[in-house]
Formats: C-alpha cells, sequence, structure tokens
C-alpha cells in the first residue's frame, strides 16, 4: 500500500495504517535528525514532533511535490533549524564562508581506535555550518539525490552542490591527517574490511 | 542521477583542480564518513510516537462532537457551516457527546440475505399481506441503510468529491459494485432473476414466432387475393395505360397511398407522369345505341358487385369499381350500372371502345379515357386530366383548375376589357392659378361585375389633380374581360393628361 493510502487511513483512526507507515520511515528520520543534532534525546524530539505534525496536519503533504520520506526529512530539518536558531541564532545558519575551528584532537595513541576516530568524524562533522552538514548528510548518509536535497533544504540544486563542496573541502581539511597517515599505515584498509 | 550520487561529479572542473582530488583521499573520507554510525532508534520513541497518535485521534473524535449533523444526508460537517453543503440542510448541533457520530451504532446495518429477509418477515405481522416493495417499509429502510453504509464507508461525500473526484468516482462504483454483487450472488436472488430473465426471454421468442406466423398468413391470403383477381381480369381487358404503368397501380383498388386524386398522382391507377395522368370515363362496347341510364359503379376502395345481367353483354368494370374519389361518389337512384347523364333507357353500353360503358375507350363510364368517369382521361370524375386540375377535388367541374374568381393581366385573359365611355377630369381652380399640367397615372381593376376598383395613384400632381383623376375613372363605362367565356377583373392602367393650352 503506497504511503499516500496509509496515511489517508491512518488520519482516519487507522492505527495499523499509522504503524507500517511510522515503521517505514522512522529510522530514516531519526538518522537524519541525529546527525543534524548530534544528540539521540534531540533527534527523538525532532522524529517525534515531525509525525505527530504529519497527523496534524496530514493535507501539508503534497504527493505531487516529493515522497513522504522527503517530506518527513524536510520537517525534520526544519525543526532541526529551529532548534539551531534558538540556539545559536540565524547568523550561524548563514555563515557559510566562515571556516569551522578545528577541534579538539585526542593524543596519537588513542585515534587508533575506531570509537575514537568516529568521535572525531563527529565532531568535525558537528562543527560544520548546519546548512553544508544537512547537505552532506542527506547526500552521504541519507543518499538522496540532488534534486531531493534541494527539495528537502527548499534550494536549488546548484546550492546544494556549494553546500556540498564547501563542506567536503573542510572535512578534508580536519580529517586530513587521519585519513592520510592511516591510508599509509594501512588502518583505512582495515577498517574498510 | 546516478552521476549525482558521485561526490567528485557535484564539483566544477575549477574546484576539482583546485581541490586535486584524488581517488584514495576520497576514499579515505567515504571510509571516515562510514565510521560515524547512529544509535538505535530508542523503543521510548515508538511508545511517544503511538501514544501521541492515540491522543491526536481521541481529540479528534472529541472535535467531532462540536462539528454540526445534517439531519438530511446524515453527514457532518465543521461547525463553521450553518447550511450543509451538499443540500442545503440547516445543520443541528452536536452538543451532546452521545449523538449519533455513526449511524451504524443507531441504525444496527442488516445485509442482504437470509437473515435480512427473515428480519423483513419479522417486521410484518402475522397474516398480514404487504402488496408491494413500497408499501414494506421495513424493506425500504434496509435498502437505505445499506445504501447509506456503502456511502458512509466508501467516503462517498461531498468534500470528497470536491477533493477527489476520480477517487469518488472509484469508490463509488467499487462499492456499489460489490454490494449489487454481494445481493445477486445470493442463492435465492440468483434463482429468481435467472427464472424471470427465462420467462421475458421465452416470452419475447413466443411473440417473436407468433408475429412471423401471422405474417406468414398475411402473405399466403394475400397472394390468394391476387390470384382471384388475376382470374377476374384477364391481361387483354386491363387498359394499357395501366399496363404500363408499375406493379402496385395494375392492382386496381391497391395504390400507393392516399385517397384517388388527392396525392400528387399517388393514387390508385395514376402516376405522377404527365402522360399517364388520368381522369375521365371509358367507353361502350361499340354498340349503336347511345350508352344506358344507370348509376355508376362505387368508387374503387368501396367493394362492389358488378351486375351479371347488365344490356347485351356484361360491361367488364373493374372488379372493385371505377378510379374514382369517394368523396365524389354518390349512389345513384338506379338499379343498374350506366351512365346517369344519358337519357336512354335501352339497353346498351354505348358506341364507344374499351368494354366500359359510354361513346369513349376504356373501362370507364362516359366519354373519356380510361377507368374513371366523364369526358377527361384517367381515374377519377371530370372532363380534365385527373392529376392536371380536372381531377382533383374539383374534377367535377372540369374548369381545368382556373380559379376565375381572381383578377388577370391583359395578357391572361381571352378578350379584353373595352372601355364604352371615358369622361374627362376637370382642372382645379389652384391648379390653374400655379400653372400646373403633367400626367396623372392610375392603376385599376376592371372587375367582372362593371366596376373600376382598386384605384392606386402611380404618378400623381398636385393641387387635387389627382383626386379629379381618380374621380373620372370611377364613372369609366366598360365591358368586362373574358376568358374562356366567362367575365373576369382585369388590371389596367389609366393615364390622364393635364394641360393648359
Amino acid at each position: 500500500m503506497t504511503d499516500e493510502r496509509l496515511l489517508v487511513k491512518a488520519s482516519r483512526g487507522d492505527e495499523a495504517a499509522f504503524l507500517t507507515l511510522y515503521e517505514r520511515h522512522r529510522d530514516a528520520v531519526f538518522r537524519f535528525a541525529y546527525r543534524l543534532l548530534g544528540s539521540t534525546e534531540l533527534a527523538e524530539d525532532v522524529a517525534h514532533d515531525c509525525f505527530l505534525s504529519l497527523l496534524k496536519r496530514p493535507q501539508g503533504f503534497d504527493p505531487e511535490r516529493a515522497s513522504l520520506k522527503t517530506y518527513l526529512l524536510a520537517a525534520a530539518r526544519n525543526l532541526a533549524m529551529k532548534h539551531f536558531r534558538g540556539q545559536r541564532g540565524e547568523d550561524a545558519l548563514e555563515d557559510l564562508a566562515s571556516e569551522p575551528p578545528v577541534p579538539e584532537r585526542r593524543g596519537p595513541l588513542h585515534r587508533l581506535l575506531d570509537e575514537e576516530l568516529a568521535e572525531v568524524v563527529r565532531l568535525a562533522i558537528e562543527t560544520l555550518p548546519p546548512l553544508q552538514r544537512e547537505a552532506l548528510v542527506l547526500f552521504e548518509y541519507e543518499e538522496l539525490a540532488l534534486g531531493e536535497i534541494a527539495v528537502v533544504t527548499g534550494t536549488d540544486v546548484g546550492t546544494v552542490k556549494a553546500r556540498l563542496h564547501r563542506a567536503r573541502r573542510s572535512l578534508k581539511r580536519q580529517l586530513a591527517p587521519y585519513f592520510k597517515r592511516d591510508a599509509e599505515a594501512g588502518v583505512v584498509d582495515e577498517v574498510l574490511k | 542521477m546516478s552521476d549525482n550520487k558521485d561526490p567528485l561529479s557535484i564539483y566544477s572542473s575549477h574546484d576539482r583542480a583546485r581541490d586535486s582530488a584524488d581517488p584514495t583521499e576520497e576514499q579515505g573520507l567515504k571510509a571516515l564518513f562510514q565510521l560515524w554510525s547512529v544509535p538505535k532508534t530508542p523503543a521510548r520513541l515508538d511508545w511517544r510516537i503511538i501514544e501521541s497518535y492515540r491522543q491526536q485521534i481521541l481529540q479528534g473524535d472529541r472535535q467531532e462532537v462540536f462539528m454540526k449533523h445534517c439531519p438530511t444526508c446524515q453527514e457532518e460537517f465543521a461547525n463553521k457551516f450553518s447550511f450543509c453543503p451538499v443540500d442545503g440542510t440547516p445543520l443541528d448541533e452536536l452538543t451532546d457527546a452521545a449523538a449519533p457520530t455513526e449511524p451504524a451504532r443507531v441504525i444496527p446495518p442488516v445485509p442482504f440475505g437470509v437473515t435480512a429477509g427473515a428480519a423483513s418477515m419479522a417486521l410484518v405481522p402475522a397474516g398480514e399481506y404487504r402488496l408491494t416493495f413500497v408499501d414494506d417499509t421495513g424493506l425500504t429502510r434496509r435498502l437505505v441503510t445499506e445504501l447509506k453504509q456503502v456511502a458512509h464507508s466508501s467516503e462517498l461525500t461531498w468534500p470528497e468529491f470536491k477533493r477527489d473526484p476520480f477517487g469518488y468516482s472509484k469508490r463509488f462504483v467499487t462499492g456499489y459494485g460489490s454490494l449489487v454483487w454481494r445481493f445477486f450472488s445470493q442463492r435465492n436472488v440468483a434463482i429468481a432473476t435467472s427464472a424471470a430473465l427465462l420467462v421475458v426471454l421465452t416470452a419475447s421468442i413466443g411473440f417473436v414466432v407468433y408475429g412471423r406466423y401471422l405474417e406468414g398468413r398475411a402473405a399466403l391470403a394475400e397472394r390468394e387475393s391476387d390470384l382471384v383477381v388475376e382470374q377476374l381480369i384477364s391481361p387483354d381487358e386491363i387498359p394499357s395505360e395501366i399496363e404500363e404503368q408499375e406493379k402496385p397501380d395494375k392492382a386496381i383498388g391497391t395504390g400507393q397511398g392516399g385517397r384517388v386524386g388527392f396525392n400528387k398522382g399517388r393514387g390508385e391507377g395514376s402516376k405522377p407522369k404527365f402522360e399517364k395522368a388520368g381522369g375521365g370515363g371509358g367507353g361502350g362496347q361499340q354498340d349503336a345505341l347511345p350508352a344506358q341510364q344507370g348509376r355508376i359503379p362505387p368508387p374503387s376502395e368501396i367493394a362492389a358487385k358488378i351486375p351479371t345481367t347488365p344490356p347485351v353483354r356484361p360491361p367488364l368494370l373493374p372488379v372493385a369499381g371505377l378510379d374514382i374519389d369517394p368523396a365524389l361518389y354518390k349512389n345513384q337512384p338506379y338499379d343498374r350500372f350506366g351512365d346517369p347523364r344519358s337519357k336512354s333507357t335501352a339497353t346498351s353500353a354505348g358506341p364507344g371502345t374499351g368494354n366500359g360503358i359510354g361513346s369513349g375507350t376504356g373501362a370507364g363510364i362516359g366519354e373519356g379515357q380510361d377507368q374513371g368517369f366523364g369526358p377527361g382521361r384517367g381515374g377519377n370524375m371530370g372532363g380534365g386530366d385527373r392529376n392536371m386540375g380536372g381531377g382533383g377535388p374539383g374534377g367535377g367541374t372540369g374548369n381545368n383548375g382556373t380559379d376565375y374568381s381572381r383578377t388577370f393581366s391583359p395578357k391572361e385573359v381571352n378578350v379584353k376589357a373595352r372601355i364604352l365611355s371615358r369622361p374627362e377630369p376637370q382642372y382645379t381652380e389652384e391648379a390653374r392659378k400655379n400653372q400646373v399640367s403633367g400626367t396623372v397615372v392610375l392603376r385599376a381593376v376592371f372587375s367582372s361585375s362593371g366596376q373600376v376598383t382598386n384605384i392606386r395613384a402611380v404618378s400623381s400632381l398636385p393641387y387635387g389633380l389627382t383626386e379629379r383623376a381618380i374621380a373620372a375613372a370611377r364613372q369609366i363605362r366598360f365591358s368586362p374581360a373574358m376568358k374562356d367565356g366567362r367575365a373576369v377583373s382585369q388590371y389596367i392602367q389609366i393615364e390622364y393628361n393635364f394641360n393648359l393650352y
């Protein structure tokens, strides 16, 4: 059954239909929210509010414009942006040109641990401006197409490309010591295994 | 899109060159990205979501209490509506939570079938006979309930139709189609329907077969009738002009529609061809004596029995009678057939030819030709061609259809009107004082009764000269124009010249 039909049924009180719909998109919404906000609690709240807003206003979803997954990710993104605005203000969102500071790194002995390396990556991504971060997360982790990312973020494909480019350039700069050195030491191969 | 999934493809060549991205670097970056895993979605989120959903639905139910209810279509609408958007009925307030928000709770649905039949019977008191379907309110109510239930379950409401007409139509067809199928797929209903169809089919086939049988009998009777006519009239005795006509016209009394002489030549023995036009009567049997006095046979539409004891030889008049208009036929006070205009009481068919009665030719009566009556040709009575004015409704007058009461032009009359005296008009004093001269042209009618009527001035003069000319014209004495020996009215143009010298 299509998402649209399930949504119609769910909005009329069909709990089974709603659960089916929820299970289809729960993980994607939560993952995206988590990677944007970096917090399980915040991601849970965003995912919850995201589905609740869909229930309260199902007519806001237009199947002609995008899929339900895209719609939910856009809702999650808007909620996350609201959180960012409350925390940092509008300027931080739009300050795409500003270069983030290099995150604090631990000693070389601990970097070999995967968890720590993952933490380094997380911190590096978290230091990205939110607009770059969301573009990177949607592209690299949710594997959305550029057009879909443009729909979610409410911009055009060119802007998405520019944000992705800046995000990757910034990350390369921050993570260069790790993956260059790791590549030389064959650590990357182990990680890939 | 696959290109778009390649991170390198989204960058311009300039950026690519600037970053000097090599595959190893990209691979390493991607591998680092994969290290950042996301914790599993907490189960708490599921519970929160479900709880919120239930609260949301319950809240929605509570909100429905504050909606309004339409007593006609039984639908509920938002509180902002005062009248039903579907049928315009004033909406009722539903302030009570126990209001019938769900019709199924108020009226338990009774499905079609055995159960429904039992319920229907239970509504009818014992011994009472319900005559019609409409009379059985229980059945009607159940039908309405079923229809409403389908409408409710398929969401067949006006707002739904406005929102999605295609989906509405689809649900309409599906919902009611399944209802009909459920009804007809019941054993008893299927048997009853099949039996009814079988009866109707059998009756239809029976009617068709019976109709064919009657047609066959009628055709047989017609063939026998034709055979009798052919036996009674030998081909030699049929007038030659009738032979030339088409088959339906050969059979006397079986014309192609319309009464004789009334239907533009499509009557009996007559075709709209000039050379076959009829009128008048037939001839005798070359006897020395004039035709005997007697009555004419009735029109061909009236069955006639030709007397077998006429003068010397029986006149071979058409079996069915003469080809004349029944409207013109009158019974004559004679006990035998003959020419009612004849003075001769001696037995004779007349000097004509063609086995008729009279001096003409053909099987009619009179001086004419063919099987009519009179001096003309063809059928009917009169002196002219049957369909050329003599054989029509005025066939008896024999005036070729000319209306002598109308006014003719000088070219149409045989003898033009002749002026016997023509008084000259006098000048008026004013015209003389004003030195007016000229010509007054008048157009008038010299009526058949000798009066000058319908005077009109074609060209006039002032100071009363035209009036003087009209007064003079009124005093003209003339002899009327003549046409076919009759005095008729004629148009005439009169000119009066007014000169002072």
